[in-house]
């Protein structure tokens, strides 16, 4: 019978080969673009059609590089968390299986925006990808995830997510973005200031731009991308200010959060006016230090009752969440 | 490089284009490796939800793989038959 050694070191190889390939993509990638680039600079005005083959070629293989490094990432993803559980570090708290099971967690869910974006959802899924990138640009900067496979979360959304600011711009979301953005930004510097770095000043700094970028825009939809928005911020101060043991019970809670206001926009977008306050206040509760822990006891303890009765124990900074978390999840 | 004589520039282009399609099927070959050592690694363990998982996503990155590569030499192929048809350079 194979032993568990042979096991993890075939695994080990086959991460190995799998991280090289995504490399490669992005490298080939990268060089056949520039190469179709430059043959329809050539042919230009030449009346060919080879640059409309061109054209079409560039998005194909676009489209399959992105559809291959997803595949690649997803098998990482999936040697990881069984190499982790072969070491037996998935039920403790702080041992590297952990933070690659969470990227993993991360990754899946920007397939499912991902997907929900394609099948034609609209503005408001694009929307939250775009925040997404927020999310997993923050994930980077906690010095946990710089051990970890952050790098392939973040590219795996760069694409797609760069051309959802440009389609937000085009739409007009500007104020909105902006104003969500600067809560975002205000809520990093809070970490940066705690633990400052080169890094989490890089991403005000984008953050500023973007938001810069996309204020030029008259609003609408404001509602949407507020959802949007808050959602994905839930996500990311509650893995910014959570400490590793708190992370999983993080993700496990916004995920059906993020599930469910995807599925209401996607089918009927007028009701989502009745959701945003209750997304934006639970998002904004992750911003306040200790908010993890709540969240954990609310967890533990089940939601409202139980989070009276445990509340008297913790501190208001504690109790505000509580209060907000309590009042926020009482509509699903 | 100048408009009047995109020739072999074209084809230069067409040469590397067919370069990183035959880097696409090495690393098709790679995968197809891979995907054999985890079915034998994990083949006859209780770990068969792995397994699947595993070869589903290693016969997608395949099958983009193979894709990639088509559309690279396709390309390439075109970017040739387009210089002979204009009769351009080398």
């Amino acid at each position: 019978m194979t032993s568990v050694s042979d096991i993890d070191g075939a695994l080990a190889r086959v991460e190995e080969q799998l991280n090289a390939s995504v490399g490669l993509l992005k490298t080939i990638l990268k060089d056949v673009d520039s190469e179709l680039g430059t043959i329809a600079k050539l042919v230009e005005g030449s009346r060919s059609d080879l640059p409309q083959k061109v054209k079409e070629s560039r998005l194909a293989i676009r489209h399959e590089v992105v559809r291959g490094r997803r595949s690649r990432e997803l098998a990482i993803g999936h040697i990881g968390e069984y190499r982790a559980k072969l070491r037996g570090g998935v039920d403790q708290p702080g041992q590297a299986a952990r933070p690659r099971a969470l990227m993993f967690a991360g990754k899946e869910m920007l397939e499912e925006t991902g997907k929900a974006t394609m099948e034609g959802s609209g503005e408001v899924t694009r929307s939250f990808v775009a925040s997404c990138r927020w999310m997993t640009n923050i994930n980077d900067q906690a010095p946990l995830f710089t051990q970890v496979s952050s790098t392939q979360v973040r590219n795996a959304s760069v694409d797609v997510i760069e051309s959802a600011l440009k389609s937000m711009a085009a739409q007009r979301l500007g104020p909105l973005i902006h104003r969500q953005a600067s809560k975002l930004s205000a809520a990093i510097t809070v970490r940066s200031i705690h633990q400052p770095q080169a890094r989490t000043t890089g991403l005000l700094q984008g953050v500023g731009r973007a938001a810069a970028w996309l204020i030029e825009d008259e609003g609408r939809s404001e509602v949407a991308a507020e959802i949007a928005i808050g959602c994905a911020k839930q996500l990311a101060l509650g893995l910014a200010f959570g400490g590793v043991a708190v992370l999983p019970i993080a993700f496990e809670a916004a995920r059906p959060v993020v599930k469910r206001t995807l599925a209401t926009l996607a089918t009927r977008h007028g009701a989502s006016e009745a959701m945003a306050p209750w997304v934006a206040s639970f998002g904004a509760g992750f911003s306040v230090p200790g908010a993890p822990g709540a969240l954990r006891a609310v967890i533990e303890h089940g939601i409202p009752s139980s989070v009276r009765s445990v509340s008297p124990l913790l501190s208001p900074a504690v109790r505000q969440v509580l209060h907000l978390v309590d009042k926020t999840l009482v509509p699903l | 490089m100048t408009q009047s004589d995109p020739g072999p520039h074209l084809s230069a282009a067409a040469k590397r284009l067919e370069d990183h399609a035959r880097r696409m099927t090495s690393d098709r070959t790679t995968l197809e490796n891979a995907k054999r050592l985890v079915q034998a690694t994990l083949d006859g363990t209780a770990d068969n939800d792995l397994r699947t998982k595993l070869s589903r996503d290693l016969d997608e990155a395949i099958a983009s793989g193979r894709a990639v590569q088509k559309q690279a030499t396709g390309l390439a192929s075109a970017v040739k038959h387009y210089r002979r048809s204009k009769g351009l350079g080398l």
